[in-house]
């Protein structure tokens, strides 16, 4: 599948403004410069500009499975400071983190989840040093033909980790989803049992959105048992943040500039007037959710 | 309501501990408690770690089809022990003995002699007293005085036993008739001597001589292979769990095996038997052996183990008191709720997914590569097998930096086809290759150099 260039994807987007918008927040309890981002860069390093330009840090790593054109993944670096490491996240994982630092590491996946990922998952959860990030993106995307779905999960994560009660029709629209994100916790509790420092896992990101397949991304912060209700206090404030099993779903109005500065201009207070123009309420709630990190309306020098 | 009515008798049988007990060990672990006993004697004896700890000391096992022994001068066992620890069932929570011991539970001996028989003896001197305790299982069993107890034989408490007499012996006169067949069975005892020279390797290692109805054992010797570009990684520290902490030696790599350079070995049988695999010795007993299961990490945190893994060594060496050690009673499975084992599985882990990235490098450099080209390969047929003792401590599995080149994997294509052996053997042979895959490609070079248009 060839990459689409980001600003195409823009449910993915506004979920990556959440994201690093929750993540300024860490600069409570600890010094944002000491992190590291770890990421998947691709050729367009969106996050990764994110993450320098927002959040100050200055240690980048993007991690890239393919090697046959090292000198242009070089070559698009935005910032010198990223750290190209060519390889597959599984080989490349274990040996950085040695280097035992607080650390933001977004696998952002286009794969459904599997046992490669969840690999990449318990490398992480077992060996991500206390106040460091972890996220997962994967595709969500109930697989065709419908009378399959349980089959390709079973091939996806073995039979063993799937919880009781799941069919083909349950892995209906959001379904692959749900089960996906049940599996996810499952392996995140076994893998923490081998921490012996005392280590928790608090989720802080729980994300559905459909730029153009069904996609989820989960993530929290590993902490000190002692640091739990500290980072609680100073996340759980924040609109985007989803602790359970109920997700953020980003859905993305449709909207023109025009619109859009009309709906600013009558917050917080967003009248049913507004159908007169003949904008959908749909559209509307959907803003009121978001428009916060809907990405701005150009200005004159914009 | 009185007292008398509110009581329920949960009194032990003495049949649970001589039929079904028993059930829970297999006959060759039962042997292999019997030797746990007389070298954990050897270390009382020798508490220093010295390569030659054990020099002088030996053990000797008989095993027939109508005779059990085993005998040692390893100091003996002192008649305080036998009266409160060796002849109990269960050790009394007061009874600590010295660091480094694999005897913990208080129930190997018996549980072992009344796996093999019905009437055994156990003849012991130690530095100032000696003893003989004979037992017969039925007679013992007959007895129904509640308070349980065997009778010496011979005591004397003021003995000074001069050092080349003080030792164990014990005997099994009358076997089962399950072991007698065991007994009798050349391929047992050739199983039960490998089992011991790997169970005991260290303190064959360490100078303990062990001898099998009179053969000398000798301990398999642990290697990986090493050099300055190709080096195992080597961690050594403490794992401090609950307070309590205990020493970790964590060694994984490679070793060289036969056939090594073949990536051909679609079929997981053939290697299925292979050293290859995790070893993990608490008080250097031996606990696992090429184990290749989820436990250690296999199907787990990597791919589930592949002839293609088939080099992997791994070795952890846990040492510390005898009740902080993950071990289960039987001494052959590994206690799944121990926390220091968390802690362990989790460097058994990492250890493992560094190992098998550069396992596959070279697979990678061999499918992909020309001779000349493959660093990696180049350094791992180049690096010396050295012995454990003499790496040094790495978190990283070491090897050199792939190759500059771009491989373009887009534009490969990949053909398998298999051929007569002892044509592929004159083919390989006139090419000068020693694997398949460089047959193929020399091969196919040769037809599209001589046989296709530009």
């Amino acid at each position: 599948m060839p990459r689409v260039q980001y600003a195409f994807r823009p449910a993915k987007h506004i979920q990556r403004r959440m994201i690093v918008d929750a993540c300024r927040r860490i600069a409570f309890l600890a010094n944002l410069s000491d992190y590291e981002y770890v990421g998947f860069g691709g050729f367009e390093f969106v996050d990764f500009e994110l993450s320098h330009r927002e959040l100050g840090i200055g240690s980048m790593v993007s991690i890239e499975h393919n090697i046959v054109n090292k000198e242009r993944y070089q070559f698009n670096r935005p910032f010198g400071q990223i750290d190209m490491r060519f390889g597959r996240a599984s080989d490349v994982l274990p040996t950085l983190l040695d280097d035992a630092r607080p650390r933001i590491v977004w696998l952002d996946y286009t794969s459904r989840l599997n046992l490669d990922v969840l690999q990449d998952v318990g490398t992480c959860i077992r060996r991500l040093t206390p106040g460091s990030i972890i996220l997962i993106t994967v595709n969500a995307h109930p697989p065709t033909p419908a009378n399959t779905r349980r089959e390709n999960l079973v091939a996806d994560v073995t039979n063993e980790r799937i919880p009781a009660g799941v069919t083909d029709e349950s892995l209906a629209r959001w379904g692959w989803a749900a089960v996906q994100y049940a599996i996810l916790l499952a392996e995140v509790d076994w893998q923490l049992r081998l921490r012996t420092d005392g280590t928790v896992f608090e989720q802080l990101f729980h994300f559905r959105y459909n730029d153009d397949a069904y996609m989820l991304t989960w993530g929290g912060i590993v902490s000190p048992e002692g640091d739990r209700a500290k980072w609680r206090y100073i996340f759980d404030s924040l609109d985007q943040i989803r602790a359970g099993e109920d997700p953020l779903l980003i859905e993305v109005p449709v909207l023109t500039a025009k619109e859009v500065m009309y709906l600013n201009a009558q917050l917080p207070e967003v009248a049913s007037a507004l159908k007169e123009y003949g904008i959908p309420d749909r559209d509307r709630d959907a803003y009121l959710t978001l428009y916060r990190w809907y990405p701005p309306i150009p200005g004159p020098f914009g | 309501m009185p007292e008398d009515e509110l009581r329920v008798r949960a009194t032990p049988a003495k049949r649970f501990f001589v039929s079904m007990l028993v059930k829970d060990i297999e006959l060759m672990p039962a042997i292999v408690d019997l030797v746990d006993n007389s070298i954990d004697g050897a270390k009382r004896l020798r508490p220093g770690a010295a390569d030659d700890r054990f020099a002088g000391l030996r053990v000797e096992l008989t095993v027939e089809p109508g005779r059990f022994s085993v005998a040692d001068n390893c100091g003996g066992i002192d008649i305080a022990t036998a009266r409160q620890y060796a002849f109990r069932f269960g050790r009394p929570e007061d009874w600590t003995g010295p660091p480094g011991e694999v005897g913990q539970f208080g129930v190997g001996m018996k549980r072992a002699l009344f796996k093999l028989g019905t009437r055994f003896s156990v003849d012991s001197a130690s530095a100032n007293s000696r003893f003989s305790l004979p037992i017969s299982v039925p007679d013992w069993m007959a007895d129904e005085d509640p308070d349980w107890s065997f009778q010496f034989s011979q005591v004397d408490e003021s003995a000074d036993v001069p050092e080349n007499e003080r030792g164990t012996r014990i005997e099994v006169q009358q076997l089962h008739p399950g072991v007698v067949e065991f007994f009798a069975d050349r391929r047992f005892l050739t199983r039960l001597r490998a089992e011991i020279e790997l169970r005991h390797m260290r303190a064959l290692q360490q100078g303990l001589i062990v001898l099998l109805n009179g053969d000398e054992l000798h301990p398999a010797h642990l290697v990986l292979l090493s050099s300055d570009d190709f080096a195992p990684l080597v961690k050594q520290g403490d794992i401090s769990v609950n307070g309590r902490s205990i020493r970790m030696d964590l060694y994984a790599g490679l070793d060289r095996v036969r056939d090594q350079d073949d990536d051909e070995t679609g079929d997981p049988e053939k290697y299925k038997e292979s050293d290859a695999g995790w070893y993990l010795f608490c008080n250097d007993r031996l606990l696992l052996a090429r184990d290749k299961t989820r436990l250690t990490g296999w199907a787990e945190v990597m791919a589930a183990y592949h002839p293609q893994y088939r080099q992997f060594r791994g070795y952890v060496f846990l040492t510390g008191e005898a009740r902080d050690m993950p071990w289960t009673t039987t001494k052959t499975a590994v206690d799944e709720d121990s926390g220091v084992w968390r802690a362990v599985q989790a460097e058994m882990y990492d250890a493992l997914q560094k190992v098998s990235v550069v396992i596959n490098r070279l697979k990678t450099e061999r499918q992909q590569r020309p001779p000349e080209e493959r660093p990696a390969v180049t350094a791992m047929h180049s690096a010396a097998r050295v012995p454990l003792a003499d790496l040094r401590t790495s978190s990283i599995v070491k090897v050199p930096p792939p190759p500059p080149r771009p491989v373009v994997a887009s534009n490969v294509r990949w053909i398998r086809y298999s051929v007569d052996n002892s044509d592929y053997t004159k083919v390989a042979t006139e090419l000068g290759v020693s694997n398949s895959g460089d047959v193929g490609r020399g091969t196919f070079q040769f037809y599209l150099q001589t046989q296709v248009a530009d």
